[in-house]
This record gives structure tokens, C-alpha cells and sequence, in this order.
């Protein structure tokens, strides 16, 4: 019921989405065509087409029909599968182009994510568990300057040390899990100081907590506390965190896909934009919307289902989607446009 | 240079009088290019790679007739044309064509096709996959107008018979069209008037050879790579638009003896500095460089290659805007006020351009042709034209960042005491607004713009700026208006409004601009060399005195190049280079 | 960091008010961001930064438009030029101070402009509840998912680029966070004792808003701006690296940075400059945001 309550309003929204990206698509000033010929003009001639030539191009790129029609057949197109070929890059339909770029970039997000839990996850606890010493002091403040380091910056350093001065990891291009690394690593710099930020003030309130006090008291060795109370309701919320960070990055690699010569999404969706190139734009920007919002479903229902209490209830009542939701826009939603213009 | 282009002009023009077939073969590139005396069967095939990261676009397609970065690409290695260009860019050499005829007239070509040549899965090349690419490319309508505006009007510089009626729709018939496959081996071409630089322009991008039986079974997923059917020296192996091309050689192709590297990895989009880190460690053999770094860069320096005369920065009148602009003497005036030299200092990898040809690498260019950097001749033009106590100020709209942007501003600030508005536009917008006349009167406006081509005088008078273009550019905001409202009559059909609108730009375009385009087309059309320079060199005055386009910088391409590559030869081309040439020196 | 800190929270998010402000609250709030040394430095930085912002057309040694022939590339403690010039000559030291005007303009200003939507979002939907509230909701659903950069790209398209274009982008990319933030808020205190007190007083739906939730909702609200602000800043970069950031000859951090990253193997200070500047106000703002979160953290009773 719940679930498909929710599932309802992600199609609404993204038909909302796409309906917006449509329209704002109209409203922009240029078209595909005309960009397209004044890159030629570099080469050439500045010449207008001819009106048969225009004709040939509007029926081509699907624009001899009203917009409306235009907007129907490509939400047609989309719903059974099959948006058409790419303006751009003709010989390729946009579902190809997803198919083929996306699991590029969900694995350098995957990555990124695996390494930052790695990292972030013990430096966080050891953050609070010595806390207030240098430990604490050192961690937090890298963590700090990692989160707003922007990670054409880090890749860059990276390209510099390993590539350039040690020669250990190939620069760009991607034919082997070797390319894999640098990407990863620029990526995860950001996540890192999130998390580990996260996890510090996480674990520092359930120390806090009665039942851990309680334990205490009652004699339990502290490691076992540690581990058994304190950390593990310390990692729950980190799931709220994880989702949207997953999508957030999934879509957010333009530049270390630039850098490091990765084929993924992110520039294709940077070039459909600017390159006015409508099913491509349409199809990208759906299927980001999608992730986000399939990514967030499926935090709020791990949420629920961690969370004793929201468990108790099991209406799985709109307390524990709201608590998902603020964690959430804690962690990937404000800095969103960052995702795809600098860190995070 | 100059005297490399005076021969070979001689060679292949032969004075106009009983010019024969010139087989070019053995001039040039075969000597360099002559395989390791280790076997003459090729024992020894190409092998290793060599990767290149030349520009930091995507390559969109794979499609000749498409106007993208498939010009860095496909002339490179993977179609090959009639002509190859020779190293210095003056003159061809045979390729798919064996070897022509010239017809006495000059103005007819006879081609043969190259025995034995075949298509990477076996098929000939014949005259006919010729004359049906070169149709594909004039059909106005068909998959070759992709706005390939940039490609097929390059046609109008090549004068071929019908070509442009073609094309335009004014004539429908493709037997009017001056291309032929008489047999499977001979291709005549025939040209409206003689044309100088006719092969030269064979040796376009859009004028490579496509695979007509692939391209009519799959109009899609013909350039896939697997599915790839080329001529070229090399086939595409993989290809991911905005990251990599990776080519093999082609064992098919002709001339594979010669071929030394096996496979090339073009790589794509890649951030400018990542490149030169990656260069400086090894990981790339030929990079394109940025002209303000290598000047930082001491060590750099050496390794690096200049093309020069690669292509022109300008700034375009707009219509519209404050009329002082439409005023020939302010225009010139502004063009006076300009430190061309300090701007392509600023800018690196340039020169001052001094003229709409860039008269560093054009031959026959003369400095007669200048403007010279003058700014008090500036001022008194300006008191000439009734704005001796000021100018209204000025706008420039441009697309990206470049460092000539702001030193402009300021070279205008101190001379004529005017601010100068830069506008950077997002690309739709400007490809949008640069040719609609611009609203607020009080600001005279201008674009900026590029335009690279061939460094023949031709090309840079009859088809870069060349007769419509100065032509629609001095048209006055109204007339330019009435010229598009015929553009977008749809009750006309093609050869009516073809007839419309040289009507409309004959009467209403400025006297000289018309007369600019009459010499434009009669020097093409004249086979005595030194007539023909100096008609060129009327028709560029005409067109520098109206000064509706400025020029700023002549602009060239730097590479850097690691020690052991050669055969890097590059011309001011997008494709900069034949692969087919690249090797790597031992140890 | 120091004592004070208490709740989980990696940002704005999960931060609970469980009772209404008195007075002294406030008095008690200070103290507790004044023992937090970091915040205090933080603080200190901040106002610094928007002071030297403020001040750069005084104190700025040079015009940041000014081209010197000649002078290019000059490497830092060059006489006359502190931080040497870049590629056009141009003094790095003012084009830094100005670009602090700029990006603190610009993180300042789009927060703001995030802010009030976001009010006005936030307390209608928090308040009115109903139809409204899931209307809202549904709206900052869209707008969740909806790619910030395709927005940047077609306002920057339409309104050029230039700063005004880019405030906007960046608002309408983070009003949809705030808005729910406060709207949470709103929902939780309209339960409140203290505020059915004032509705049972007769006290009109605008009082109720704004004399006891508004308050009631501020601490949050100034963890988030305190976070905000940098984060806007770091999207002001990253704008300027795709190209639609500040046109020029407006400097912007983005901007110096993004010119810098091309000569970072030749004159790495072009870029060490702007990226010391950029790090050092973003380390500040995030120490202040910490300071404020700890401040307004009531669970220390």
C-alpha cells in the first residue's frame, strides 16, 4: 500500500520533471541545428540553410510536428523503451547511450562510496571515541577541508602524484581496473569529510545515550559496548546518508570523467545541454530524476525498517519518512549543485 | 614554403596549356614515408601505439557529411578521398585516385580510380561509391545535409558544374550536376570555370569516399565500429563518443606496406592540463598545447611544433545597434585603434592579423593589404566622421573566456576613450542572436568569430568571407531583414528564391561588396597565376577598405610532440595529420 | 571539536527544538558558541573575509580590470604586485580581493534569496497543512529531482552570465532543502504547548507564525545559511570551471581558480592563491555553522 502510494508519486513527479525539462527545452534561446551549424561556420562558411535544407533537418529531428506532438511521441517513445537516436550522436538511441554510460558512472560511484565507508567510517570513530585529542582534532579538520575541496582539484593532485611523478596509474582512458582508481579516489575525497563528520557526531550521541551509560555501569567491558550497542545504532542513519550520496555521485562525475578520460553519463548529459539535443536531454534528465527518486524510496524503506521505533509501528507512518528525508536533505540534497559543479 | 607552392602550382597548372595527366606519386611523402629496407613484402607490419589527444571536443559521429569533429578523424586515417593533401598543404597527392587528367580548358577532370583498391571488407573502390558520396553530400534534403551547411557550401569553393544548384534545390536533376562515373574506374569531374584550387579542396574532410552498400543497409549503425566499412589507412576498433577512438590498421588498404603504427588512440575531451600531465609522463605521443602555457613552460618548448596560419579570430559588425557603426569610417577607425600584435601576445600562438587572409602562410598575400596599428590616424578619422568629441561605446558578443577579450577593451579604452561591453553568451544564444540585429541603439555591436581553412588565396577570398557572406554583411539592418524574409518564403521554391535572394544582395549590398564579389569569382576562374593574385589581391582590398569584418589575429595550432614520434607533419587542417605517415624511431 | 557538541548531524539536517526560547536562551546560546574556539575563529575569519570584501575598491592596490603589457606572470612578492599578476598582467592580490566580493555576493545573496522561498514555502505548507502542504510537498519532490545543472545552463542561457543569473541558478537549486527543513519545523511546533497556549489566548494564525514558530525555527535555519553559504560558494567554482559561472571582467573565485588550474604546472601560485583563500572561508563558515549547530543543540539541559 505504502509502497505503492509512493511509487504513484515518483511517475507523477516524473512526468512533472519531464514536462518541465520540455518546456524549459522550448523556451531556451537556440536549437540543435542552429549550434550545430555555427560550429560548422568555424570551418567553412557562414551560410544559412536553404529552406529545402531546413525542412529536411525539421523532419529529421522530429520538429515538423507540433511541439506538443513532439513532446507526446517522446514520452511514448520513453515509457515503451525506445526514445530514438540521439540528435547528437545519430548513430546511437538514448537508451543505448544510458545503457552503455550509466553503469561507467555507477561504478565509479560504487567505488567511491565503498572506499569512503572505508575510510571515513574508522577515522569518524576514532574521531569521537579520542575525542578532543589531536586525533580528533586532525581528522576533523581534514574532513573539513576535504568536504569543500572540489574534486577537479583533488583529481588533478592525483593525476600529478601518481601519474606524472610516481608513473604508477595510467592518467585517463578506461580500458582496465587500473583506470578505475585515480576516478575513484577524486571522487571520494568529498564523501570522506561527509562521513566522517557524520559518523563522529553520530557515534558521540549514542555514547550519550542512556543504554549505553547503562551498560556501563553494569560493568560491560567497553569494547563490547562499543561494538555491539553504541556502533551499531551509530551506522543506521549512515544508510539515509549512502542512497542519495549513491545518486548524487552517479550523476555528479562530469569533471572527473573530463579529467580522467571516463566515458560515463555525466558528460553526455552536459553536452545534450548545451548542445540543445532534445531526446538526449530528456532521456538523461528523466533517468537522473528516476535514480534520485527510486534511490530515496529505497532509503526511506531501509529507514523504516532499521528504525525500531518507526518498526513498531507498522504503518511505517510518515514520522519515519520525514526523519529520512531531513537526513537525506542533510546529506546529498543541499549541495546538489555541487554534485555536478564541484564536490560532493 | 612560397616556393614549394609556386612549383607544384606550376606543376599541376602546367601554364594552362596542354596540361596532361601529372601523376604526383613519389613526391613528398613516399620517400619519407619509404618502409624499413627489412623486406619489401612488409615482414615487418605495423605494430605498437600511439595515442593522441588533439582536441577536447567529443567526436559526435563518424559521418563525413556532418559537421563535427569527425574533421579531426576521418580524413585522418579513416576515408580516404580522391587526394591526399601533400605534408606542406599545398599541393595533393594521389589516394583513392590513382591519377587525373586535366582537360585543356582546365576546367574538366578525369579521375582514376586506383586498381586493386578495396574497401576494408574486400569490395573495390570504384568511380561509382565516388560519385555517390559526392551526391549523398549535395542532396539537399538527404542524410548529407546535416548541416553540413559547412561542409557542402564548401562545394561553391570547389565550382563544380551544378554543384550549388544542386544543393540549394534550384535544380533537381542530378544529371545536371558536373560529377560522373563514366566506368568503374573513371570519375569525371566538371567544373563551372577553372579552378586553381580545385584538387587542393578534393582533399576536404566532406570529400572522402563513403561505403555506399553499408550506409544504404544500415543508415544508422553503419559507423559503428564493428560494422565499419572504410578505405582508409585504419578502422575504427572502439569508439566512445566523448572519450576515445581507438583505430587499427587497416590490412586492406592500399598502401598498408607503409603504415608503421598499428594502432591509434585518439583520446577525447580530455581537460587541457590533465593532457600535459599526462604528456609530460609518457602516456600521450601528440597533444595539442595551449599557446600561454607553453610559453611558461621552458621545457615544453622544446618539444613543441607550430602550424601557423591555422585559422583567423575577427570581429563581425552586427546589424542593428548604434548606426555610427554602419559609419566605413568609424568601422576603420575602430580597426586602426587595435595593438593587433599585443593582442596576440596576450593570447599566444598568434600573430597580429592584419587582414582577413592570414598573410603569414597564404602565398601571394601582400602587405599593401595591412591596416596599420595607427591610432592617431584613428582619432582624425573619427573627427572626419563628425565623432571627433567621442563614440558611442560598444558591445562584443563571443562564446568562451580568451585572454584578447579584455586586452581589447582596454587597447579601445585608451585609445578612443570607449567602453567596451563583452558579452559571453551561452552557444544557442549567440547562434541565435549574432545575426539578428541588435536592439539597444545605443551601442554599436559586433561578434566575435573564427574561421580556419586551406592557405590558398582562393579559398581565403572565394570561400572563408568570401562573396555572399561580405556580401550579406554590408546589406543595411533593413535590407538584411527583407533578405530573410525571402530566406523563409516558403511560397518560392528553390530556384525562385536562389534567383530572390542574388537579386536581393546584388542591389542592396554596398556597391564595392558587390564588385568584390564579381572579382572574387573571375580570379578563381583565371589560369594565369600572376593575373589571378593580383585580381585575388583587388578583391581582398575591397573587401578590408569596407572593413564590415575586422581582422585580429592570425591564429596557429601548437602540438606537442614526444621525441621519438615521426612523421608528424601537420598542416593547418583539422585533421592536422595522415597517420598513415606517424612512426616511432627506434630506441 | 569542543564541548559543546552534541547531536548527530553532518549538516543542517537532523536538529531538534524540543521547547520554546526564553529570553535568556539567547544569552545562553553566545556563551556556548563563545567556548567553542574554532566557531569563534571561524567567526572572526568570516567577518574579516566580508569585511576585506566590503573594503576592496579601498583597498585593493590595483584596478582587477587593469592590463599591464608586459608585466605578465610576475611571481608573487614581485614589487608592487604582493601576489604576483596573471597571464594579462593583472594583479592577482586585487583580483583576489575582488573575487571574494564577488563569491561572498554571490554565497551570501543566494542563500538569502533560498531563504525567504523557503519561508514562505516552509510556513505555509508546514502551517496551512492539507491540500497545500502536499502540493508544496509535490513541488519540492519535482524539484528535488530535477538536475540543478540543466537549470544553471538555461537560466545562464537566458539571463547571460551574468552574477544575478548565476544567484539564481544556485537558489533554485537549494531553496527545496530549506523549504522542508522549516516546513518540518512549523509541523512539529504547531503542537507545542506553548504554541496552542498562544492560539487559546487568541493570538491570529500571523502572530502564532511569526512570534512563536519563526523563533522557534530560527536555530536550524542558521545552521543551514551557515552551511549554505559556503556550499553556494563551492557552486559558484564549479559553475565557472563549466563555463557559466561570472562573465568577466567580473572576478570571481571560480574564475581565478579555474585560470590558475591551466598554469598549475608552470606558476602553481596562480592557483595556490585562490584556493587558499577559497578553503580557508569555506574551513570558517563550516567552523561557524559547527559552532551555531552546538549552540542551538538544547539537549545539554
Amino acid at each position: 500500500m505504502y509502497i505503492g502510494r509512493r511509487l504513484l508519486r515518483v511517475v507523477l513527479c516524473l512526468i512533472a520533471v519531464s514536462m518541465l525539462t520540455f518546456t524549459l527545452l522550448q523556451l531556451a534561446p537556440g536549437d540543435f541545428a542552429s549550434i550545430q551549424a555555427s560550429g560548422g561556420g568555424t570551418v567553412g562558411l557562414a551560410q544559412e540553410a536553404t529552406s529545402e535544407q531546413q525542412a529536411g533537418l525539421a523532419a529529421r529531428y522530429g520538429e515538423d510536428i507540433p511541439v506538443w506532438q513532439q513532446y507526446l511521441k517522446f514520452m511514448a517513445g520513453a515509457v515503451t523503451g525506445d526514445m530514438g537516436p540521439s540528435y547528437k550522436y545519430q548513430h546511437l538511441d538514448v537508451e543505448e547511450i544510458i545503457a552503455g554510460a550509466f553503469p561507467i558512472s555507477a561504478s565509479l560511484a560504487v567505488g567511491a562510496i565503498l572506499i569512503s565507508v572505508l575510510v571515513a567510517v574508522p577515522l569518524g570513530i576514532l574521531a569521537a571515541v579520542r575525542r578532543k585529542s589531536v586525533w580528533d582534532w586532525g581528522t576533523m579538520f581534514a574532513a573539513t577541508l576535504g568536504h569543500g575541496l572540489p574534486n577537479y582539484l583533488a583529481g588533478l593532485v592525483l593525476v600529478i602524484v601518481f601519474s606524472g611523478m610516481l608513473s604508477l596509474l595510467p592518467p585517463f582512458g578506461w580500458d582496465g581496473p587500473a583506470n578505475m582508481i585515480l576516478p575513484v579516489l577524486a571522487l571520494s575525497i568529498a564523501p570522506i569529510g561527509v562521513l566522517a563528520r557524520y559518523v563522529r557526531n553520530s557515534v558521540l550521541e549514542n555514547l550519550r545515550e542512556e543504554y549505553v551509560v547503562a551498560a556501563k555501569s553494569k560493568g560491560g567491558r567497553s569494547r563490547t559496548i562499543m561494538v555491539r550497542h553504541v556502533l551499531r545504532n551509530s551506522m543506521m542513519p549512515l544508510v539515509t546518508v549512502l542512497g542519495p550520496m549513491f545518486a548524487g555521485l552517479a550523476t555528479g562525475t562530469i569533471f572527473v570523467e573530463s579529467i580522467f578520460g571516463v566515458p560515463g553519463l555525466g558528460r553526455y548529459f552536459t553536452e545534450a545541454a548545451v548542445g540543445r539535443d532534445m531526446p538526449l536531454l530528456m532521456g538523461t534528465t528523466l533517468f537522473f530524476a528516476a535514480l534520485l527518486m527510486v534511490m530515496n524510496l529505497v532509503v526511506d524503506l531501509i529507514y523504516a525498517l532499521l528504525d525500531p521505533r518507526v518498526r513498531a509501528d507498522l504503518g511505517l507512518t510518515r514520522t519515519g519518512e520525514e526523519s529520512a528525508r531531513r537526513a537525506r536533505d542533510a546529506g546529498s540534497g543541499r549541495r546538489r549543485p555541487v554534485a555536478v559543479g564541484g564536490a560532493s | 614554403m612560397n616556393g614549394g607552392i609556386t612549383v607544384s602550382r606550376r606543376l599541376f597548372l602546367g601554364g594552362g596549356i596542354g596540361v596532361t595527366g601529372l601523376t604526383l606519386a613519389g613526391c613528398g611523402f613516399e620517400g619519407q614515408d619509404e618502409p624499413e629496407p627489412t623486406g619489401a613484402d612488409g615482414a615487418e607490419g605495423p605494430s605498437g601505439t600511439m595515442r593522441l589527444a588533439i582536441s577536447s571536443g567529443s567526436i559526435d559521429s563518424l559521418d563525413p557529411h556532418y559537421v563535427n569533429n569527425v574533421m579531426l578523424v576521418v580524413p585522418a586515417g579513416l576515408l580516404e578521398g580522391l587526394v591526399l593533401s601533400n605534408d606542406e598543404g599545398n599541393d595533393v597527392v594521389p589516394a583513392a585516385a590513382e591519377s587525373w587528367e586535366v582537360s585543356e580548358d582546365a576546367s574538366t577532370y578525369t579521375f582514376t580510380m586506383r586498381a586493386g583498391a578495396t574497401w576494408s571488407n574486400g569490395d573495390p573502390v570504384t568511380a561509382g561509391d565516388a560519385e555517390w558520396s559526392f551526391k549523398r553530400l549535395l542532396t539537399p534534403t538527404g542524410a548529407g545535409t546535416n548541416y553540413a551547411a559547412g561542409a557542402s557550401s564548401y562545394l561553391s569553393g570547389l565550382g563544380i558544374k551544378g554543384a550549388t544548384e544542386h544543393l540549394s534545390g534550384a535544380d533537381t536533376d542530378w544529371a545536371n550536376v558536373g560529377i560522373s562515373a563514366s566506368d568503374d574506374a573513371t570519375l569525371v569531374v566538371e567544373l563551372e570555370a577553372p579552378n586553381s584550387d580545385f584538387l587542393l579542396l578534393m582533399s576536404h574532410y566532406s570529400m572522402v569516399l563513403l561505403h555506399p552498400a553499408s550506409l544504404e543497409a544500415m543508415p544508422q549503425d553503419w559507423m559503428q565500429p564493428e560494422n565499419w566499412v572504410g578505405n582508409g589507412a585504419y578502422v575504427p576498433q572502439t569508439w566512445s563518443p566523448t572519450s576515445s577512438l581507438k583505430m587499427v590498421a587497416n590490412e586492406s588498404y592500399w598502401d598498408f606496406a607503409s603504415v608503421r603504427v598499428a594502432t591509434i588512440d585518439m583520446v577525447l575531451g580530455m581537460d587541457a592540463t590533465a593532457t600535459l600531465t599526462s604528456f609530460n609522463s609518457g602516456d600521450l605521443d601528440i597533444v595539442s598545447a595551449n599557446a600561454t602555457v607553453v610559453q611558461q613552460d621552458p621545457e615544453l618548448q622544446e618539444k613543441i611544433v607550430e602550424v601557423p596560419g591555422y585559422g583567423i579570430t575577427y570581429l563581425q559588425r552586427m546589424w542593428g545597434g548604434h548606426e555610427a557603426i554602419n559609419d566605413e569610417r568609424v568601422r576603420r577607425a575602430l580597426s586602426m585603434a587595435i595593438d593587433r600584435d599585443a593582442l596576440a601576445a596576450v593570447t599566444g600562438g598568434s600573430e597580429g592579423g592584419t587582414t582577413l587572409i592570414p598573410g603569414n602562410t597564404v602565398p601571394g598575400w601582400d602587405s599593401g593589404l595591412a591596416v596599420a596599428y595607427d591610432v592617431d590616424g584613428a582619432l582624425a578619422l573619427l573627427d572626419e566622421a563628425g565623432f571627433g568629441d567621442g563614440l558611442p561605446d560598444a558591445r562584443l558578443q563571443f562564446t568562451f573566456e580568451s585572454p584578447w577579450l579584455e586586452a581589447l577593451a582596454e587597447q579601445w579604452h585608451e585609445a578612443l576613450g570607449i567602453t567596451l561591453h563583452i558579452e559571453l553568451l551561452e552557444g544557442g544564444v549567440h547562434t541565435e542572436t549574432r545575426w539578428a540585429p541588435f536592439e539597444d541603439t545605443s551601442l554599436m555591436s559586433f561578434y566575435g568569430g573564427t574561421f580556419s581553412g586551406l592557405t590558398t588565396m582562393s579559398n581565403w577570398v572565394n570561400n572563408i568571407f568570401g562573396p555572399d557572406y561580405v556580401r550579406q554583411f554590408s546589406l543595411s539592418t533593413e535590407d538584411w531583414l527583407a533578405h530573410q524574409v525571402i530566406q523563409a518564403d516558403e511560397s518560392l521554391d528553390g530556384a525562385a528564391k536562389a534567383a530572390a535572394l542574388e537579386e536581393s544582395l546584388a542591389t542592396n549590398s554596398d556597391p564595392r561588396a558587390q564588385e568584390f564579389a564579381e572579382l572574387a569569382v573571375q580570379a578563381r576562374g583565371t589560369v594565369d597565376e600572376a593575373e589571378r593574385t593580383q585580381t585575388f589581391l583587388q578583391a581582398a582590398a575591397l573587401r578590408e577598405e569596407m572593413a564590415f569584418t575586422i581582422p585580429l589575429m592570425w591564429n596557429s595550432r601548437l602540438f606537442a610532440v614526444a621525441d621519438d614520434v615521426e612523421g608528424f607533419a601537420p598542416r593547418a587542417a583539422p585533421e592536422t595529420c595522415y597517420y598513415k605517415y606517424l612512426s616511432r624511431s627506434e630506441g | 571539536m569542543t564541548a559543546t557538541v552534541k547531536a548527530p548531524a553532518a549538516g543542517p539536517g537532523p536538529i531538534t527544538i524540543s521547547l520554546p526560547p526564553p529570553r535568556s536562551e539567547w544569552s545562553r546560546r553566545a556563551a556556548r558558541f563563545r567556548r567553542n574556539r574554532l566557531a569563534v575563529l571561524g567567526l572572526a575569519l568570516v567577518a574579516l573575509a566580508c569585511l576585506t570584501a566590503l573594503a576592496a575598491p579601498l583597498i585593493a592596490p590595483h584596478h582587477y580590470a587593469t592590463i599591464n603589457p608586459g608585466q605578465e606572470f610576475l611571481p608573487s612578492f614581485s614589487p608592487g604586485h604582493l601576489m604576483g599578476t596573471d597571464l594579462l598582467g593583472r594583479d592577482v592580490l586585487s583580483r583576489l580581493l575582488f573575487s571574494l566580493r564577488t563569491a561572498l555576493f554571490v554565497g551570501i545573496m543566494a542563500e538569502l534569496l533560498s531563504l525567504i522561498i523557503a519561508f514562505a514555502v516552509g510556513l505555509l505548507a508546514g502551517y496551512k497543512g492539507g491540500k497545500i502542504d502536499q502540493w508544496l510537498m509535490a513541488l519540492t519532490d519535482v524539484m528535488f529531482a530535477f538536475p540543478g545543472y540543466l537549470f544553471a545552463v538555461l537560466l545562464v542561457a537566458v539571463l547571460g552570465r551574468s552574477t544575478w543569473a548565476v544567484i539564481l541558478a544556485l537558489t533554485i537549486a537549494s531553496w527545496v532543502g530549506q523549504s522542508r527543513l522549516l516546513r518540518a519545523q512549523i509541523m512539529r511546533m504547531k503542537t507545542l504547548e506553548f504554541v496552542e497556549a498562544g492560539r487559546a489566548m487568541g493570538a491570529g494564525p500571523w502572530t502564532l507564525v511569526m512570534r512563536y514558530m519563526v523563533p522557534g525555527a530560527l536555530g536550524p535555519v542558521l545552521v543551514t545559511t551557515s552551511f549554505g553559504i559556503p556550499a553556494n560558494m563551492l557552486a559558484e567554482a564549479g559553475l565557472a570551471i563549466l563555463g557559466l559561472g561570472v562573465a568577466p571582467p567580473t572576478p570571481s573565485l571560480g574564475t581565478m581558480i579555474n585560470e590558475g588550474y591551466r598554469f598549475v604546472q608552470t606558476n602553481p601560485e596562480l592557483i595556490a592563491w585562490p584556493v587558499g583563500v577559497f578553503v580557508l572561508i569555506m574551513l570558517a563558515f563550516t567552523w561557524v555553522g559547527d559552532g551555531v549547530r552546538d549552540a542551538f543543540d538544547v539537549d545539554e539541559s
